[in-house]
């Protein structure tokens, strides 16, 4: 087995056995939302997904089986759109920038550290476990308001009628990371399947050491996804030539979503001081001219 | 393709009529009390009827509408969806209790105590309801800076849907005035069209100020005529709402004395913030 073959946790036996081992300590751990950070939320571990583009044969494997766990329709062809039922797809980048092909890339959440989606959700349907960011559909309103937020365009709002349990109407829905079969001791359906070891899964640190040994053996590749929006939760290798920012496919990256944290609550102190000053003033001067 | 529609583009529209209306209706009162007793009446009226309206387009919007109460059941502090709602709930009762105080329908009668209370407290809810309503009007445009649409990124947002929910508000009170008739006489009627002008003028300054911080490439959309939003926001809302609505008209009346144009100042002015509100949200959502 070449060392690129050796995978770090996503060899079952030894992910069964953390995942087993993180589940008997759950009950221990303060299972706390920690909100505005990029933590791994409720647990204490980050758990990532490994993306490697250069060695993605772009069969679209993760697609059926991710709809395949959560029992989604799946059509003839590859849905090239996200959709409250359509969580994952691959698809060759519009263009590929200095490379003559195009390379593969996954399309899904990016788990972001800095989840703005997170931050937005008026309700706190939007959660972390391990770093896994999930909606909780028994909470979520259906404002939409991730779906306009989140950098990567990811949640889709179910217009249409519900799909199973998974994909109600009226609700947001995206990648959860599987977090419910990984509380189960599974590991995600896409990294699963994956026939080509494009696909890992484990924690974030272990997902950033094999993405850096396999940028060192081949020096054509490198690393998106380590710091951008608080640092992804989707580790992303590409071959050198290709910025999916440069193209277009991957948003321009942010400070991450502490500066919004301040602005709106700074905007809003200031439209009340400026609201109450007028109306104070507006008050006082009606009283100092015998007003009532 | 759009997620954010027509009843979203209302509810920002009619949020932003509602604090404007209810800030000039409060000063009204401040300045003249019972002098222009029907006129605050029907202020205070319209304020919360407006709102309540503006949050029935929201609720109506969500996609699980019978949970629009987990707003309130698990608030979110640091999302400003979370705040605002507090935010727009709360002005809508203090414009309630406002135009309880002044007209004592039902409680006058019903419930006495809750009256009297109303009665004594009537200053300080037309000072914090002004308060709550230009939290309202900036937050409109908070709500938008959040997402991660360019058009949506120009930190004088908030300012500029502030500064059009007064000039809304503001003409919508002027024509209330004009049906009461009660500053007639008052000295009070040649200043209402001059603070429509100073409003336009702000209003004006805000959508520079939103326009230059625009990235580029909005920046680029919204000024091109050759986009029928950019259209729409060149010559209905700048051109029409603001230059000749809020601005031109107002300052004719002022020369002439008249009201002959304070119906169609009032018109252009409601069009072109509604026409800002539909570009800010459907452009915003196409690039
Ligand atoms: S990619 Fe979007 S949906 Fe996924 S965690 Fe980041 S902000 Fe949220
Ligand atoms: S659509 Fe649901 S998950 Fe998304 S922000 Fe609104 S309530 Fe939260
Ligand atoms: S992690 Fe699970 S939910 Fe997310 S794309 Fe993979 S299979 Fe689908």
């Amino acid at each position: 087995m070449t060392e690129r073959e050796s995978p770090p946790i996503t060899n079952r036996r030894t992910f069964l056995k953390a995942a087993a081992a993180l589940a008997a300590a759950l009950p221990l751990l303060k299972a706390k939302e920690v909100k505005g950070s990029t933590s791994s939320g409720e647990g204490g571990v980050r758990y990532s997904i490994l993306y490697d583009s250069a060695a993605c044969i772009g069969c679209n494997a993760c697609h059926v089986a991710c709809k395949t766990r959560r029992g989604f329709p799946i059509r003839g062809m590859v849905e090239r759109e996200l959709s409250p039922v359509n969580w994952v797809f691959v698809s060759r980048a519009p263009s590929g920038g200095q490379l003559q092909t195009p390379p593969f890339v996954r399309h899904s959440c990016m788990h972001c550290g800095d989840a703005m989606c997170q931050l937005v959700c008026p309700v706190e349907a939007i959660r972390k476990w391990n770093g896994l960011v999930y909606i909780d559909q028994s909470r979520c309103i259906g404002c939409a308001y991730c779906v306009e937020a989140c950098p990567y365009g990811v949640p889709r709002k179910n217009e249409g009628p519900s799909w199973g349990d998974w994909a109600p109407h009226g609700v947001s829905r995206k990648c959860d990371g599987c977090y419910a079969f990984v509380q189960e001791g599974k590991i995600p359906a896409c990294v699963e399947v994956c026939p080509a070891d494009a696909l890992r899964f484990g924690t974030r640190d272990e997902m950033v050491a094999e993405a850096q040994r396999r940028v060192s053996e081949n020096p054509n590749l490198w690393i998106y996804g380590l710091n951008e929006f608080g640092g992804l939760g989707v580790i992303y290798i590409f071959p050198k030539g290709f910025d999916p920012v440069r193209e277009g496919v991957f948003p321009e990256p942010s400070e991450g979503y502490r500066p919004s944290v301040s602005r709106g609550p700074i905007a809003l102190g200031l439209a009340a001081v400026g609201g109450l000053a007028l109306m104070g003033a507006v008050k006082a001067k009606a009283r100092g001219e015998g007003g009532e | 393709m759009f997620v954010w529609g027509w009843l979203v583009t209302l509810y920002l529209f009619l949020g932003g009529l509602s604090a404007g209306l209810f800030a000039a209706t409060a000063g009204l009162d401040f300045v003249g009390g019972k002098r222009f007793k029907r006129t605050v009446e029907w202020g205070a009226y319209w304020s919360w009827v407006i709102i309540a309206l503006g949050i029935c387009m929201l609720i109506l919007d969500l996609g699980r509408p019978e949970r629009a109460f987990n707003t309130m059941l698990h608030p979110h502090p640091v999302s400003p969806m979370s705040w605002g709602s507090m935010v727009i709930v709360i002005f809508m009762v203090l414009a309630l209790a406002y135009w309880l105080a002044h007209t004592g329908v039902i409680v006058k009668r019903l419930l006495k105590p809750l009256w009297n209370l109303l009665v004594r407290l009537k200053t300080i809810i037309g000072i914090l309801g002004g308060m709550f309503a230009f939290m309202t009007g900036a937050y409109t445009g908070i709500l938008l800076t959040y997402a991660r649409h360019s058009m949506w990124a120009s930190a004088a947002l908030p300012a500029l849907f502030l500064a059009s929910a007064l000039a809304t508000g503001y003409a919508l009170f002027s024509v209330i005035v004009e049906r009461t008739g009660e500053v007639h006489g008052a000295g009070l009627a040649e200043k209402i069209p001059m603070y429509e002008a100073v409003l336009g003028v702000l209003e004006l300054a805000a959508a520079g100020a939103y326009v230059a911080l625009l990235p580029a490439e909005a920046r680029a959309a919204l000024l091109s005529a050759s986009n029928p939003y950019g259209l729409i926001f060149l010559l209905v809302f700048l051109l029409a709402g603001v230059i000749f609505g809020e601005i031109v008209l107002p300052l004719l009346e002022m020369k002439t004395g008249g009201s002959a144009t304070l119906f169609l100042s009032a018109f252009l002015t409601l069009l072109g913030g509604l026409a800002l509100r539909y570009v800010v949200v459907f452009l915003g959502q196409s690039i």
